[in-house]
């Protein structure tokens, strides 16, 4: 089977959800000496891509992202297997979190999922992050941006702390956030650098715009 | 015509002297008090002292009992901590499906905080009577469900285990059919049941009509049956599913801001009473008192022609929302009157200012 016909099965098996055939045609193509990164890159996280954007034209929704999610983990699982720890090239670093007060990670985990298929290194410091945890991490991987989640409002101060220690401490990372109390008006409320939309493929998009990618 | 009769109006489609407004100032009121969600969680008396503060400052329409979504959750072992003045559940009972089979006996009567909201609603009975409706929040089953296994695990269970996920809702209906038979013993005038993990932001239309609508059904069907009427929340975008939240048996559909009322009005208004949606944050909370009362009236505008409104805002308040904020989509909602054909005229041109209803 040609190269793009292997990579086409994948993004396909992606769209259609499958695990199990994700796996299949992931082993077939590393099977086939394809370069692991292009099977990342052109395959399972173009297929991610795909679902993202019929996500935003309401074809499909949150439920199906995740399930495709679930089919690039596996595949993912597959092609590392074969790198063997070998790191890829990375568009931009991000580092992610829901701010300190606010436990819900389900839109972290899509934003940081379709930032990992868009070519960003997810630095994910989970739920219930201190905003001095954002900083020391952004400082440490010297990120480009630190990208927050949030469904409580009352959590909005927390946010703002970031917003605000981010600029304070000579940081170069960016902030982004995203989830639906936010809004182009919080983010000018809170001295956020942007505000990524209502779906986890606009943040990615206002994230390479961010860094002018 | 008092709050109840105006309410009571604008669902049966008929004429409400003016727009009915219920802002959802639910933890929001409980500051009018000086009281804390915390304290009041757990303490019906006090519980009640806020939420009538807030609607003797408010004069809303409407009263809110309880708190939060999960409180079916928390009775069948999920625990519930109150983190930044919310609830939130903090550990999900179900961490591998066969923990279905030991989820905790629930009863309405004793367990969790289900007696405390039936008390604080037999309180807030006890002040307003018949003046302001009295309405519990509840979760509705798939959130219930979501709360019990995590919802990132539930809407891939959605796939790859259905009937699993079925069962499970079959659990969560039961106990919100026990604990919406207390509520309604209690005396509730309305029951909200809140959906906000089956918008379409999350769940396909197919998913609502199998994973959502036939268990909210049997809930509004039990309480209509009872005399009381069910109220269908669903939070974020709802635009595509707006038939099937009418066709599940409540009498009113709250609304969140990403939608547009007047597609809302024209595709589902003339058979059922539509809520909403000055958004909570852009407006309510970082708003000016003046641009609260201006949008408040384009959503009038957009949506209360043919009776079957209330004005609110989309979701519930954070509870530093400025209290001008709210005071002021009260006054937007006052200065309205409902003519004979159900079309709606405004009492003034201009704003007030927050002295019309200091």
């Amino acid at each position: 089977m040609a190269k793009e016909e292997l990579l086409d099965k994948i993004r396909q098996s992606i769209v259609s959800m499958s695990v199990a055939n994700t796996e299949a045609a992931t082993r077939e193509a590393l099977d086939a000496g394809l370069d692991p990164l292009e099977i990342v890159v052109k395959g399972l996280a173009a297929g991610l891509t795909e679902m993202g954007d019929m996500w935003i034209r309401k074809e499909r929704f949150i439920s199906h992202v995740l399930m495709a999610a679930k089919a690039l983990a596996a595949g993912q699982a597959l092609v590392e297997q074969k790198m063997g720890g070998e790191e890829g090239t990375y568009k931009g670093k991000i580092v992610l979190g829901t701010p300190k007060g606010d436990l819900h990670d389900i839109g972290k985990n899509l934003v940081g999922m379709m930032m990992r298929a868009g070519g960003f290194k997810v630095y994910d410091l989970g739920v219930d992050v201190e905003p001095q945890a954002f900083i020391d991490k952004a400082r440490e991987v010297d990120a480009d941006i630190i990208g927050m989640s949030l469904i409580m409002s009352i959590c909005l101060d927390k946010m703002q702390e970031v917003c605000t220690l981010a600029k304070s401490s000579g940081i170069r990372a960016k902030t982004l956030i995203g989830g639906p109390p936010t809004s182009a008006k919080v983010a000018a409320e809170i001295g956020a650098d942007a505000y990524g939309g209502f779906d986890a493929p606009t943040a990615v998009r206002t994230a390479k715009q961010l860094i002018g990618i | 015509m008092n709050s109840l009769e105006r309410i009571v109006a604008a669902i049966k489609l008929e004429k409400p002297d003016r727009v009915p407004v219920t802002p959802l100032s639910i933890t929001r009121s409980l500051r009018v008090a000086g009281l804390n969600t915390e304290e009041c969680l757990y303490n019906p008396e006090k519980m009640v002292k806020g939420k009538m503060a807030g609607i003797e400052r408010f004069d809303d329409d409407a009263v809110v009992a309880g708190t939060d979504l999960f409180v079916e959750a928390e009775s069948l072992g999920s625990t519930v901590r109150v983190y930044e003045h919310t609830a939130v559940v903090v550990d999900y009972f179900i961490k591998d499906k066969s923990d279905i089979k030991k989820l905790k006996k629930a009863d309405p009567v004793k367990s969790g905080r289900m007696p405390y909201v039936c008390e604080e609603i037999k309180m807030l009975r006890e002040k307003v009577d018949n003046t302001k409706v009295v309405v519990p929040v509840t979760g509705g089953p798939f959130t219930t469900a979501s709360q019990l296994y995590g919802p990132e695990q539930l809407l891939i269970a959605t796939f790859e285990d259905p009937k699993w996920v079925h069962s499970l809702l079959r659990i969560c209906t039961d106990l919100s059919l026990a604990y919406w038979d207390e509520l309604i013993k209690a005396g509730s005038h309305a029951i909200v049941a809140l959906e906000p993990f089956s918008s379409c932001t999350i769940l396909s239309p197919e998913q609502y009509e199998e994973f959502t609508a036939p268990y909210l059904k049997e809930l509004f069907t039990f309480c209509w049956s009872k005399g009381v009427v069910g109220v269908n929340h669903t939070c974020a975008d709802t635009s595509l599913i707006w038939e099937q939240m009418s066709d599940c048996g409540a009498l009113a559909l709250q609304l969140d801001h990403p939608i547009s009322m007047k597609e809302c009005k024209e595709k589902v208004g003339s058979r059922i009473c539509i809520s909403g949606n000055v958004h909570p944050i852009d407006y309510m909370l970082y708003g000016t008192p003046e641009a609260v009362y201006w949008k408040s009236r384009s959503v009038i505008e957009e949506a209360a022609k043919g009776s079957g409104f209330i004005l609110g805002s989309g979701c519930d308040l954070n509870p530093k929302t400025p209290e001008a904020n709210i005071l002021a989509m009260v006054q937007a909602a006052k200065d309205t009157v409902y003519n004979d054909d159900l079309t709606v005229t405004f009492i003034r041109e201009s704003y007030p200012g927050p002295a019309a209803n200091a």
